[in-house]
């Protein structure tokens, strides 16, 4: 049973990790925001933020809720440069383990 | 102020590393300003270097010296490099050297001696993550001239035993043979990326590069391999995603052949449908024509219950797609509801002729008759009704007809 809570923690930072650099590339322009790839980076950072809320992972609420304006694109929201800065800032504060020791 | 007396003012910077630093700058300004002092700056940059106590902090200083010679184009700053790895070999901390001198020989494009570096490194972990920064270097590198010499890149990653850092730098690899153009060496890298994640990633930045290069045909059953190879390390999921990545660009027949080779249940079908409908309209058709008139079914049932909630014109090229690629009635009930729904009478008719079940074609014709009394069509309407021909529904459809057919008649004469 602790091995399979292990390998579910572990599999969680792994797409942590995966999530914080993803939005390093996002920002770096490496990936054109009209490309596929874009989109389905931003598609791929919200299901792993919804999986670490639905974890407990409760500090991830920031990060989840800027990824849902990426996803939205509407006119009103501020220009995804800025969401993205914040995104890289506020998932700096997520960590898989800690939050529930 | 002449260039001798700047020279000599750099005394005034009591930071020794600063100092160094300083006079390495002002020598590779000099060099490329043809400028004979530039010979006595360097020296006394890396003079300035030797006379720092802190080991780690004068083979530092001494690396910026050597760096700002070989950016100032001076091939001697190699000997600087190659002097610094005789003089550690004693030095306790020669990992954390090594490791340092790693960037900036990169930033030389000196990728021979970066690996020499790198390999001179004990720790396992160090040398892994040297020779990542040696790929990366590589490939941004690459993005801004494709003609980069690959085998560094290969030789560096071979090298990279553990994780995360062998899977990081395989996605790197791939980045770079898709810069420059070895599709085969890109789709073939894919298999060697140990994180779901990346692989995932890598594999649709592959599907996406070949799309737009127009070659992805020519890949498609090396990517199917992968995908599979992939898919048994990282499960369902990762399959699920890779077969999206198809549709999105609209290869909707690798897509559906990816599918049926995976034996995948019609509510893979529906989901991969499903999220086409709210990433990419215009790709949905493609992926639909590609079905069987039995997997088409299923789709077409479920993107038509979704488009009934909110019909509008643009979903059009869905429907006609849904409509060529399966003969179930029931679907093309669904198709003639939503001609009804977006105004086109004349093509819910023409379903309706085509639907064979009596009853489906009595609902379709009994919901246009509907739709032309609202529109003060009697006639229209009461002919329409009369051709219900279900026993169940005929009685009921021309009585409510001609029931508003009467009201509408007397509200107009009222």
């Amino acid at each position: 049973m602790m091995g399979l809570l292990d390998s579910k923690e572990d599999n969680l930072k792994s797409k942590l990790s995966f999530a914080k650099e993803a939005v390093s590339m996002l920002l770096s322009g490496e990936i054109k925001p009209e490309s596929n790839l874009y989109t389905d980076m931003v598609e791929k950072l919200y299901s792993i933020l919804r999986e670490l809320l639905e974890a407990g992972i409760i500090e991830a609420l920031d990060a989840y809720e800027l990824v849902v304006m990426l996803r939205c694109r509407f006119s009103s929201l501020p220009e995804s440069g800025e969401i993205l800065r914040n995104l890289k800032e506020a998932l700096g504060g997520v960590e898989v383990g800690s939050s529930q020791d | 102020m002449l260039i001798g007396e700047i020279l000599d003012s750099v005394k005034a910077v009591r930071d020794p590393y600063l100092r160094a630093v300083t006079y390495a700058k002002m020598g590779e300004l000099l060099f490329k300003a043809r400028r004979k002092e530039f010979k006595q700056a360097f020296t006394k940059a890396v003079e300035t270097a030797q006379s720092i106590e802190d080991p780690v902090k004068m083979f530092r200083a001494i690396m910026v010296a050597g760096y700002y010679l070989g950016r100032a184009g001076i091939k001697a700053y190699r000997r600087i490099f190659q002097n610094i790895i005789s003089d550690t070999e004693e030095f306790e901390g020669r990992d954390v050297i090594l490791r340092m001198g790693v960037p900036y020989l990169v930033a030389l494009e000196d990728y021979e001696m970066a690996l020499s570096y790198a390999s001179l490194i004990e720790d396992e972990i160090t040398v892994d993550v040297a020779r990542l920064v040696i790929i990366r270097g590589i490939r941004k590198k690459t993005e801004e001239n494709s003609k980069e010499p690959l085998e560094w890149a290969f030789s560096a990653f071979e090298g990279i035993k553990n994780e995360p850092w062998r899977s990081k730098a395989a996605v790197d690899l791939v980045k770079i043979n898709l810069l420059t153009g070895n599709y085969g060496g890109a789709v073939s890298t894919l298999v060697e990326i140990n994180d779901g994640e990346w692989a995932d990633y890598a594999f649709k930045q592959v599907v996406f590069t070949l799309k737009e290069k127009g070659v992805l045909e020519n890949y498609l059953n090396e990517l199917w391999n992968v995908a599979e190879t992939l898919s048994k390390s990282f499960g369902p999921e990762l399959l699920y995603s890779l077969t999206l990545a198809f549709a999105l660009v609209g290869e909707g027949n690798a897509a559906v052949e990816f599918l049926r080779r995976a034996r995948a249940s019609p509510d893979v079908f529906v989901s991969i449908a499903n999220d086409l409908f709210n990433r990419d309209l215009d790709v949905l058709p493609v992926f639909i024509r590609a079905l069987s008139d039995d997997e088409a079914v299923a789709v077409g049932k479920a993107i038509m219950n979704r488009i009934l909630d909110n019909p509008d014109i643009e979903h059009l090229k869905i429907v006609t797609a849904i409509g060529e690629s399966t003969s179930d009635e029931a679907v093309w009930t669904k198709i003639a509801r939503y001609y009804v729904l977006t105004g086109d009478f004349d093509d819910a008719i023409k379903v309706a002729f085509y639907v064979k079940d009596k009853r489906l074609r009595s609902l379709i014709l009994a919901d246009v008759a509907h739709n032309f009394v609202k529109m003060g069509w009697v006639s229209k309407a009461i002919d329409l009704a009369l051709e219900v021909q279900d026993e169940r529904y005929s009685p009921l459809v021309v009585s409510e007809v001609l029931i508003k057919a009467l009201e509408f008649e007397l509200r107009r004469e009222g």
